[in-house]
C-alpha cells in the first residue's frame, strides 16, 4: 500500500498485480506493459526478470515528488476478461480523483470512519475503497479476506468498524456461517458498499432486515468507469432490481448499435461520460470501438425507465430471441426459484432456425437439483418466465466458470457449448 | 491413523499445501490457500470422510485445525 502511494507521489505509473495470479496472467501483463521495475515479496517469482529492488536504485525523498499532471497515467488496471481477454485500462490521476469524489459523495465516508478492508487491493473495488477512506482521512483496518468469519466479526467489534465493502459472494459466505449475526452491529455500521457482481434479491432483503439503519450501497461500474451508478437498498427498496442513478457529474446515454440514442424504455448500450472515465486502453486496437465521442461504451445493455437505470446484461451475453433481448440473469433467477442452486444461461443458435438465438441453461448438480428432471424444470419455469424465455436446451455441468469475485464467465461456456474451458485469465475483480 | 492425523491430511489435500504446514493453530485466513473457497473444501471433505454433517451453529466457531479436530471428535463421539 505504501509503495503504491509513494509511487504515485513520484509520478510512477503503477500496475498492481495479485499475488495469486497465475503465471500466464502475470506474463501477459508484463508483456503488455513492459514495466521498468517489478517489485515482489514472493519467493516464487524467480521466473520473472526482477530488476534491482526499488530501494537499491532510488533513494526516496519525501520532498522529491515527481512533476505530476492530472492527465498522467497513474494506474494501469487489467479488466476481468469475463467477456474476452483482459484489457489494460489507463487511469489518470484525474480519473482516480474524480472517482474518489463521486464515491465519497455518495457513501459519505469521513475522517471518523473506521473501515475494515477485506477486499483485495489489486482490484478496482478494493483499491477504490482504500483510496476513498484515506482521502477522507478515515482509518483502514486490514484483514486478509472474508474467509475467517469469526475473525471478521471480531475485528468489527474490536476496532469499532463503521463500514466495509464486499462482493455478493462474500456476503453469501458470511451469511452461510453466521446468518443474522451481523445484526449485532446494526447500530455501529454506518455503511456497506457492495459491488462487482449481481446480488440475489433475497440477500438484499436480508441485509435490509438485519441492518435497518446502515446505508447499504450497491454500485455498478467497470474498471474503465468505476462506480458510475449507485443504489441504496433502504431508499430504493421498491426498485432493488435497478442499478440506480448515476453519480453527480456523470452523464449516461443509452445508445443503439450505430450510436443513436434510445428512447426511454428502449434497450441499448449503456454509455458513460465523466471525469472518472478512462481516456484510453493500453493497446491501441482496443480503443477503436471503445467510445461514441466522449461517451465510453460499457458493453452492457440497459434501459432507462422513470429516471432509473436497469441492467439487462453484457452485450455479448444478452440473448436475442427473435429481436426480444433478455438477460441471462432473469432465466437464472427463475431457475433458482425452481430449486436450482447454481446455473448459467447462455444464448445458442436456435436449432429450429427461426428465432436466431434461444436460451440454454447449464446446471450444477447438487443433492437437490439432481432429482429434478429437465422436463420438470420446464414445467416449474413456466410459473416464472414467459414461454419464449424458457431455455430450449439444458445440460449438467460440474462447475460454472467464474471470476474471483463470483462473476459468471458465460462466454467460456459458449465455446464448446457445454464444455467449461479453463479460465486462462485467472480472474479479476472489477 | 488418528483423527488428528486424518484431519491434518484432509486439510493438506483440501488446501493443496504440505502437511508440515498444517499445525494445530493454523486457521482460516492465515494463509493464502485457506481462503473462503479453501474453507468450503475443508468442510466438505471432512464431512464426507467422517460421514457427518457439521451443525450450522458450530460452523461459526470452527476456524483452526484444532477446532476441526475437536468438532469431529464430538460428532463421532470419540
Amino acid at each position: 500500500m505504501s509503495l503504491y502511494l509513494a509511487a504515485h507521489l513520484l509520478g510512477v505509473t503503477t500496475i498492481v498485480v495479485g499475488k495469486n495470479y497465475e503465471d500466464e496472467k502475470i506474463n501477459y501483463i508484463i508483456k503488455s506493459t513492459t514495466p521498468k521495475i517489478i517489485i515482489t515479496n514472493s519467493d516464487e517469482r524467480q521466473s520473472y526478470e526482477i530488476t534491482p529492488n526499488w530501494h537499491d536504485t532510488h533513494s526516496v525523498n519525501a520532498s522529491s515528488t515527481g512533476d505530476i499532471t492530472p492527465d498522467m497515467t497513474a494506474d494501469i488496471m487489467f479488466t476481468s476478461g469475463s467477456t474476452g481477454r483482459p484489457k489494460g485500462v489507463c487511469l489518470s490521476h484525474k480519473n482516480i480523483t474524480a472517482s474518489i469524489k463521486q464515491i465519497n459523495g455518495v457513501i459519505k465516508t469521513d475522517a471518523c470512519d473506521v473501515e475494515l478492508l477485506a477486499l483485495p487491493i489489486h482490484h478496482s473495488f478494493g483499491l477504490g475503497r482504500m483510496r476513498c477512506v484515506l482521502s477522507a482521512g478515515g482509518t483502514l483496518v486490514l484483514i486478509e479476506n472474508f474467509s475467517n468469519v469469526k475473525r471478521f466479526f471480531s475485528f468489527i467489534d474490536k476496532y469499532k468498524v463503521t463500514g466495509f465493502g464486499m462482493v455478493p459472494a462474500a456476503w453469501a459466505y458470511i451469511n452461510r456461517f453466521s446468518k443474522n449475526y451481523i445484526a449485532k452491529f446494526a447500530n455501529q455500521l454506518k455503511y456497506i458498499e457492495i459491488g462487482s457482481a449481481p446480488m440475489p434479491l433475497s440477500d438484499k432483503l436480508n441485509l435490509i432486515e438485519y441492518l435497518p439503519s446502515t446505508k447499504i450501497f450497491m454500485h455498478f461500474g467497470l474498471t474503465e468507469a468505476s462506480r458510475s451508478f449507485f443504489t441504496e437498498f433502504h431508499e430504493m427498496k421498491d426498485h432493488l432490481d435497478s442499478i440506480g442513478y448515476p453519480c453527480n457529474g456523470i452523464d449516461i446515454q443509452i445508445r443503439k448499435q450505430g450510436g443513436t440514442e434510445c428512447r426511454d424504455g428502449e434497450a441499448g448500450e449503456i454509455c458513460i461520460k465523466g471525469e472518472h472515465v478512462t481516456k484510453s486502453y493500453l493497446a491501441p486496437e482496443d480503443n477503436i470501438t471503445a467510445f461514441y465521442g466522449e461517451y465510453f461504451r460499457s458493453g452492457d445493455i440497459g434501459i432507462k425507465k422513470n429516471g432509473l437505470y436497469y441492467l439487462i446484461g453484457r452485450e455479448k451475453e444478452v440473448i436475442n430471441i427473435g429481436g426480444k433481448k433478455i438477460s441471462p440473469l432473469e432465466v437464472e433467477d427463475a431457475a433458482k426459484k425452481c430449486g436450482i442452486k447454481e446455473c448459467a444461461c447462455i444464448p445458442i443458435k436456435d436449432p429450429d432456425g427461426i428465432l436466431g438465438e434461444v436460451p440454454k441453461l447449464f446446471i450444477v448438480k447438487d443433492p437437490v437439483s439432481k432429482d429434478i428432471s429437465f422436463d420438470e424444470l420446464v414445467e416449474r419455469l413456466k410459473q416464472y418466465l414467459e414461454t419464449f424465455k424458457i431455455p430450449k436446451e439444458y445440460e449438467w455441468i460440474d462447475k460454472i466458470p467464474k471470476t474471483e469475485s463470483g462473476k459468471i464467465q458465460r462466454l467460456l461456456l459458449r465455446g464448446n457449448e457445454g464444455v467449461a474451458c479453463n479460465n486462462v485469465d485467472g480472474d479479476s475483480w472489477c | 491413523m488418528t483423527t488428528e492425523d486424518k484431519i491434518k491430511s484432509i486439510i493438506s489435500k483440501a488446501l493443496a499445501i504440505d502437511i508440515s504446514e498444517v499445525t494445530l493453530e493454523l486457521s482460516t485466513g492465515d494463509i493464502q490457500q485457506w481462503d473462503s473457497v479453501g474453507n468450503l473444501n475443508v468442510i466438505e471433505m471432512i464431512q464426507t470422510e467422517f460421514n457427518i454433517e457439521i451443525p450450522f451453529d458450530d460452523l461459526f466457531e470452527l476456524t483452526s485445525v484444532q477446532d476441526y479436530i475437536n468438532e469431529v471428535k464430538k460428532l463421532t463421539h470419540e
